[in-house]
């Protein structure tokens, strides 16, 4: 039953940071047909560089930040990713998201040596062909194999990802399978986002919501195997909790935001300056219009995410439509016209 | 309970984030890699081990509490929560090396 309230609000709202994801690099060595970050094989200039990076995690370590979870881009094709690696996972637990396929025996070694606490690894199918159509590189399927096994052989904590949609929805049981073969202890299952190129290709990939549920409903875990899943009932509106920060150095609260918030650069002011913004502060609130209570009960916070929410609907407070107790009908096999833009807005809000 | 010689320290290069706002603390152990949720009894038990002995950690626990639960009960909850800390690898019990033994 969803309960309809005038103003809920999440239970938390941090004083600050507590976790900070980073978008390290935009530079990858794939050219994957869903990047959300639109990535190219070459750096631009406009990049944190090393050193930029380095004043950045003094300043949040400095602020209590505890997490710091590490994606790209691809962060190891940047050159200088291990030495400040070395450096965050020395304050901080650290996790990475990780295409795999630059990561060597020798690399899973140096991991393990650093003190990394999770990699979690892309992996868009079990089949190895539709793997590499996604990321447009024959091979990448075996090699993020392969570094899965590397990482597991090495004693690093490894976990599965995989972002659901058409071309993968029947096999979703056979990656199940696979990422136990593999040895890892967790598979992730991710909705996915319409950001970046996935949003120009969002009706050859989606789902119905209905589609979703049913191949989510259909799995069978093997024992020790836990999956990671965000629908109902374990529908989040995490950012009462979230901090990120992308390669140019904008405060952008979530990853997920990416396209639809910049609370201010780094480069220019503090962190807390950009986490003192009202939007993010209004985010953080969590005040939402609608909450589903199985969510709000098994999450701690109140109606969904606030990427997918706004994305659908255009508005912050509205109700998140991946949760099926708050979809009242939304097709999500469709977007809006407006998210189809490099920096999208909603109809009516300001340039 | 039992009070062996020696005192309460927390592992180094610990890093602890008191999170008021939900009542707990967040400790990030870097060897081996891991990040710990303490509520507010095993955040309590975890600043008390902290330089004292058993015996300070046990009269400091049990005043504490007091308005809470017996003696007894402290006690018992005091034996669990350092049992957890010291199996997270987050406190040590340092022993003092015994001056008749060792002349």
């Amino acid at each position: 039953m969803v309960s309809l309230m005038a103003s809920i609000e999440n239970p938390f709202s941090l004083e600050k940071p507590l976790k900070l994801s980073i978008c390290y690099t935009e530079t990858c060595n794939l050219s994957c047909q869903h990047c959300y970050a639109d990535c190219s094989p070459e750096k631009s200039s406009a990049e944190l560089n090393g050193e930029q990076w380095a004043r950045f995690l003094d300043e949040i370590a400095e602020l209590g930040v505890i997490y710091l979870y590490i994606e790209g881009g691809e962060p190891f094709h940047r050159p200088d990713f291990l030495p400040f690696l070395a450096s965050a996972s020395d304050r901080f637990f650290t996790e990475i998201r990780t295409n795999g396929t630059l990561i060597t025996r020798d690399v899973a070694a140096k991991l393990k040596e650093i003190g990394v606490g999770i990699v979690l690894v892309d992996i868009l199918s079990p089949h190895a062909d539709v793997h590499d159509y996604f990321t447009g590189t024959p091979g990448s399927h075996a090699r993020a194999c392969e570094a899965v096994a590397y990482l597991v052989e090495a004693g690093i904590e490894t976990q599965l990802l995989t972002i659901l949609n058409r071309k993968n929805v029947d096999s979703l049981q056979e990656y199940i399978d696979m990422a136990h073969r593999l040895g890892v202890k967790t598979a992730g299952i991710l909705r996915p986002y319409p950001l970046g190129r996935f949003k120009y290709r969002w009706n050859e990939f989606s789902l119905s919501l209905d589609e979703m549920h049913a191949a989510l409903d259909a799995l069978r875990l093997p024992a020790g195997l836990k999956l990671m899943q965000s629908w109902h009932p374990n529908d989040g509106n995490s950012c009462w909790q979230m901090a990120a920060v992308n390669a140019f150095g904008d405060s952008i609260g979530c990853a997920y935001l990416r396209e639809y918030v910049d609370y201010g650069n780094i480069k220019n002011v503090s962190f807390m300056e950009t986490w003192e913004h009202p939007l993010y502060r209004e985010l953080r609130s969590g005040r939402v219009k609608e909450t589903c209570p199985s969510c709000s009960s098994s999450q701690g916070s109140h109606g969904g995410c606030r990427s997918t929410a706004y994305a659908f609907h255009g508005a912050w407070d509205a109700p998140d439509p991946f949760d099926r107790t708050l979809n009242h009908g939304v097709d999500l096999r469709v977007l809006p016209e407006w998210l189809l833009q490099p920096h999208p807005k909603p109809p009516g809000s300001p340039r | 309970m039992s009070s062996p010689n020696g005192c309460y320290s927390h592992t180094p290069n610990l890093r602890v984030r008191p999170v008021e706002e939900m009542k707990s603390c967040v400790v990030f152990r870097p060897k081996p890699p891991k990040m710990f949720m303490l509520n507010l009894n095993a955040w309590l038990i975890f600043q008390l081990c902290d330089g004292n002995s058993p015996d300070h950690v046990a009269q400091r626990y049990r005043k504490s509490v007091a308005n809470q639960m017996s003696e007894r009960e402290a006690d018992r909850h005091l034996e669990i929560g350092i049992k957890n800390l010291q199996d997270q690898g987050l406190i040590k019990l340092k022993q003092q090396i015994d001056q008749r033994r060792t002349e």
